[in-house]
């Protein structure tokens, strides 16, 4: 009932007024441009499908559109396999170790994408540290060249992006009422059992908000891919910017971003229809 | 049930006519009319969802009517803001701002008005004063405990010296103790300073205690409206009756009416009773008969006395210290509950024994069928 | 819970995997610490010699200084403009009715799940012919566009958490609307509007794509300039860079952590 009261707080206009700039600001800045750049795809020269067709056609940059959301892919498996561990971790421990495990996860989500994107060269490179440690220990005789691949990229992403799989977990494990798992050891249920009959269930909500997460981001992810991918591990985001700065081709570029606006707006809506992000909602 | 009214109103404190608020298919203010003299204390009594604090909302301008109108002092406030009229009211988790001292907090309605500062300081001081709060005045609410805030907030509520004060339930957050405390404060300050009063509750304890006057809300109308004696004594409904203090209440039908009286048929016999309400009662016609535990009488004999008795059996007596609840079964299977003093005879009966129940004609309620 | 020797086993497996996880999370941000104070001329773990010539080659540089200042001052000038605008919006949303309320609070939340490549382009589209490309103020702009669903999303929360009892109140106690937001609403929300402001800044200052993109030949972020020595001039002068980076936004988040949190628990 309150809510009614305070909905009647301000008047009309007085709410339209206030809200006008950040309407203005959305409007002017984020759907004009958009709106504008989307549309010279399919108007540029005169109206015309084709750059899609150009895109759709070409095996070269099909095969770069399957790589990424390939790519996007491996990366939320991985990171959902590595950062499950941790989020029950987390959601298990108390006092000073819990600390230690909660920085482990908060710094990186706080370090910059284009910090952490540096330290990997310097891991990763000829003259890294992987191999100066595998030369070292005798493991191989040359350096492995391991930076400019997909898999450098894909090594790099999952870290970058792991965080944003732990935390949704985490919080969902939070709220597993503690008894539950003690009820079913009660009854007689292996650990495995418990965890597959009624861990595992209960997490699903975090596990899908984190894999959603993830594989938006992923997606459509330039930062990493552009300085540790090399032209041979081109994404969809790389593709774009080189098509557009590079080959002056804006048309193009706007057809290839229609498909990974596309791609995401249609996943995050698929997803929305199977859970509420945490945090995600305003009060509408 | 007709509510009170007197005369025009225009001499009230604050009058409602026909007052109607829906939301939606629901109607939660069902033509209400009402006038409270000033210096009346009125408690708006009904259980939750009855529409008492919707009520409120409404004279207190947070919600507006769809019909009807509101006068205050005759002033038609009826359209005004909730912000210009001038109502002191008490929130019922007290509403005090956090981020505000005591002080600060009572000055705020001062502040509002332009207050010089001076004045302010002074009239802050009395207000807490008639609260009996004169320490902590530069501490946050959160560091004083729930009776020192209710306090506060009281203060608050005075301090512009508003026409009316509206408690919402203010007394629901404290500890019994605390609260029957409390209810003796709210009555003597209200007396001290000569306020009106409209006070919201669902405690009819707290209610008849301290209210000149008790309105019982049910379904967004008021059933009733009288002194905490007349409601208890001559309740308008069987809603009334049940809400006020404990009832029996069963099915019967009018016999014949008498003058003054009605005899009615019920599954166990004859009873003689007084007809509620305006509406006559024709015979064959069907009725709720109610009569309260205490009137009952009952003898281990027949005492032969004006108003019919009848058998019936004990199923089992409970202690309750200053008196004896016994529980019986009428002929036809009818529960009936009466209280007797523990130095009764009929206090030491045990199971199964038998008994007769009678009760005099004015103790017996005959409510019209379909009345609630 | 029984613990037999398997189980033991186990928790020792998963212990060791869990640590090992741990350190591939965490080396990277630790790494460049330790790179940014090696004395040697080129790129060296472990490094030899430890020395803070990195870190005066930074702050001697002019053009990290000017790229430093650029940034700091657009993402100050940002955290400004898109608090002010989102709490505004907010309050409106929460408090007014208006037609087109929920389009708009879908809509600024559609920046978050946007690629950032798409929107630099689009926007570089847009700016390029009206000169904005480089200028403070066009960053501003396009750094606002991506702050401020951050702004509405902790000042609409902190706005949900408010008593409407105590707005009541002030109505009741003669406020009129404006004074009931500045002397009540505000007041009580200012830790949301502090944490939004400081995502805010943290967002323009951390950001990296767009930036790049309209950026200009002389007004670059420090982000850009970054993504750039990465690309051509990998020396150890973006270690020090990147720890300075870091130690400030991780010491903002930190502050911004705590200011939010106290807001939900209030």
């Amino acid at each position: 009932m309150s809510e009614r009261h305070i909905r009647g707080g301000l008047s009309k206009t007085t709410a339209a007024l206030i809200a006008l700039p950040l309407a203005l600001l959305m409007l002017v800045a984020f759907v004009w441009p958009l709106v504008g750049f989307v549309s010279t795809s399919v108007l540029d020269p005169a109206p015309t499908l084709a750059h899609y067709e150009k895109l759709f056609t070409s095996a070269l940059y099909m095969r770069v559109l399957a790589s990424t959301v390939v790519t996007a892919f491996v990366v939320t498996v991985a990171a959902l396999v590595l950062g499950y561990p941790i989020a029950i971790l987390m959601s298990r421990l108390r006092g000073p170790a819990a600390w230690i495990v909660t920085t482990c996860v908060l710094v990186p989500l706080w370090t910059p994408v284009l910090v952490r994107t540096y330290a990997w060269i310097i891991i990763l490179q000829r003259q890294g540290i992987v191999n100066d440690a595998l030369i070292s220990l005798g493991m191989i005789g040359r350096p492995l060249t391991m930076l400019y691949t997909t898999g450098a990229v894909v090594v790099a992403m999952t870290q970058v992006l792991m965080p944003f799989m732990i935390l949704p977990i985490q919080s969902s494990l939070r709220s597993i009422p503690k008894e539950l798992p003690q009820a079913a050891h009660g009854l007689g249920a292996s650990h495995f059992r418990v965890f597959a009959n009624v861990t595992w269930p209960l997490s699903l909500p975090g596990v899908m908000a984190g894999c959603l997460m993830v594989f938006i981001i992923a997606l459509g992810f330039y930062i990493t891919p552009a300085i540790l991918g090399g032209p041979r591990a081109q994404t969809i985001s790389t593709l774009i910017s080189q098509q557009a700065f590079e080959l002056l081709n804006w048309p193009f570029a706007s057809a290839i971003s229609v498909v990974l606006l596309v791609l995401t707006l249609g996943i995050a809506a698929v997803f929305r229809r199977m859970l509420r992000v945490e945090g995600m909602s305003l009060h509408a | 049930m007709s509510p009170s009214s007197l005369g025009e109103g225009g001499s009230a404190a604050l009058s409602l006519r026909n007052l109607v608020k829906r939301y939606g298919k629901v109607t939660a203010t069902d033509s209400v009319s009402l006038d409270v003299e000033a210096g009346e204390f009125v408690s708006l009594l009904g259980p939750s969802g009855s529409g008492k604090t919707t009520l409120l909302m409404l004279l207190a301008g947070f919600e507006t009517a769809d019909s009807g109108e509101i006068r205050l002092h005759g002033r038609d406030i009826s359209r005004v803001p909730p912000n210009k009229r001038d109502i002191g009211m008490v929130f019922q988790r007290y509403a005090l701002f956090p981020h505000m001292t005591v002080a600060q907090n009572v000055a705020f309605p001062l502040r509002m008005r332009g207050v010089a500062k001076a004045e302010q300081e002074r009239r802050v001081k009395a207000a807490l004063d008639m609260v009996e709060l004169r320490e902590h005045l530069d501490r946050v609410p959160a560091q004083l405990p729930g009776g020192q805030q209710q306090r506060v907030a009281l203060a608050r509520a005075i301090v512009f010296e508003p026409g009316i004060l509206l408690m919402d339930e203010p007394l629901g957050a404290l500890d019994k103790k605390l609260r029957k405390h409390m209810q003796v404060e709210l009555t003597e300050l209200q007396h001290r300073l000569k306020a009106t009063v409209i006070y919201v509750t669902h405690d009819q304890e707290e209610a008849l205690a301290m209210s000149s006057r008790v309105a019982i809300i049910n379904e967004g109308r008021i059933e009733q409206l009288s002194t905490p004696r007349d409601l208890y004594d001559r309740p308008a409904s069987p809603f009334v009756g049940d809400f006020i203090g404990d009832i029996n209440l069963f099915d019967a039908k009018v016999e014949e009416m008498q003058s003054g009286a009605c005899a009615v048929a019920t599954p166990f016999g004859r009873l003689l009773g007084t007809p509620v309400g305006p509406a006559a009662l024709a015979p064959g016609a069907a009725v709720r008969v109610g009569g309260r535990p205490e009137r009952l009488s009952v003898d281990e004999r027949p005492t032969g006395g004006v108003a019919p008795a009848h058998p019936a059996t004990i199923r089992h007596t409970i202690f309750n210290g200053n008196n004896v609840a016994v529980h019986m079964t009428m002929a036809d299977g009818q529960e009936l509950w009466a209280t007797v003093s523990p130095n009764d005879p009929e206090a030491n009966l045990p199971r199964g024994a038998t008994v007769h129940v009678s009760a005099a004609p004015q103790d017996v309620f005959v409510f019209p069928a379909g009345a609630a | 819970m029984r613990s037999s020797a398997g189980t033991r086993a186990f928790r020792l497996v998963f212990a060791i995997c869990c640590a090992l996880i741990l350190v591939y999370m965490i080396l990277p941000t630790l790494l460049v610490f330790p790179i940014s104070v090696g004395g040697d001329s080129y790129i060296r773990f472990p490094p030899r010699n430890l020395s803070l010539q990195w870190y005066r080659a930074y702050f001697e540089d002019p053009e990290w200084r000017s790229a430093t200042f650029f940034s700091l001052k657009i993402a100050a000038l940002t955290a400004i403009s898109s608090t002010v605008i989102g709490t505004a919006a907010s309050l409106a949303m929460a408090r007014g009715d208006f037609p087109g309320r929920r389009l708009l609070a879908g809509l600024v939340l559609a920046p978050l799940v946007t690629p950032h490549v798409v929107l630099a382009l689009a926007l570089y589209f847009h700016f390029a012919p009206l000169g904005l490309v480089g200028t403070t103020f066009g960053f501003v702009v396009a750094h606002s566009v991506l702050a401020v669903p951050y702004v509405v999303l902790m000042t609409s929360a902190a706005l949900a958490g408010v008593d409407p009892s105590l707005e009541m109140a002030a109505l009741n106690l003669g406020a009129s609307r404006w004074r009931v937001v500045r002397e009540v609403t505000l007041p009580l929300i200012a830790p949301g509007i502090a944490a939004g402001a400081l995502f805010a800044f943290l967002t323009s200052f951390d950001e990296t794509v767009i930036s790049f993109f309209i950026s200009g030949v002389d007004h670059k972020t420090i982000t850009r300039k970054i993504f750039e020595d990465v690309d051509f001039n990998l020396t150890p002068v973006i270690a020090a860079v990147s720890v300075v980076f870091v130690v400030v936004t991780i010491a903002l988040m930190v502050v911004a952590n705590m200011v939010s949190r106290g807001v939900k628990r209030a």
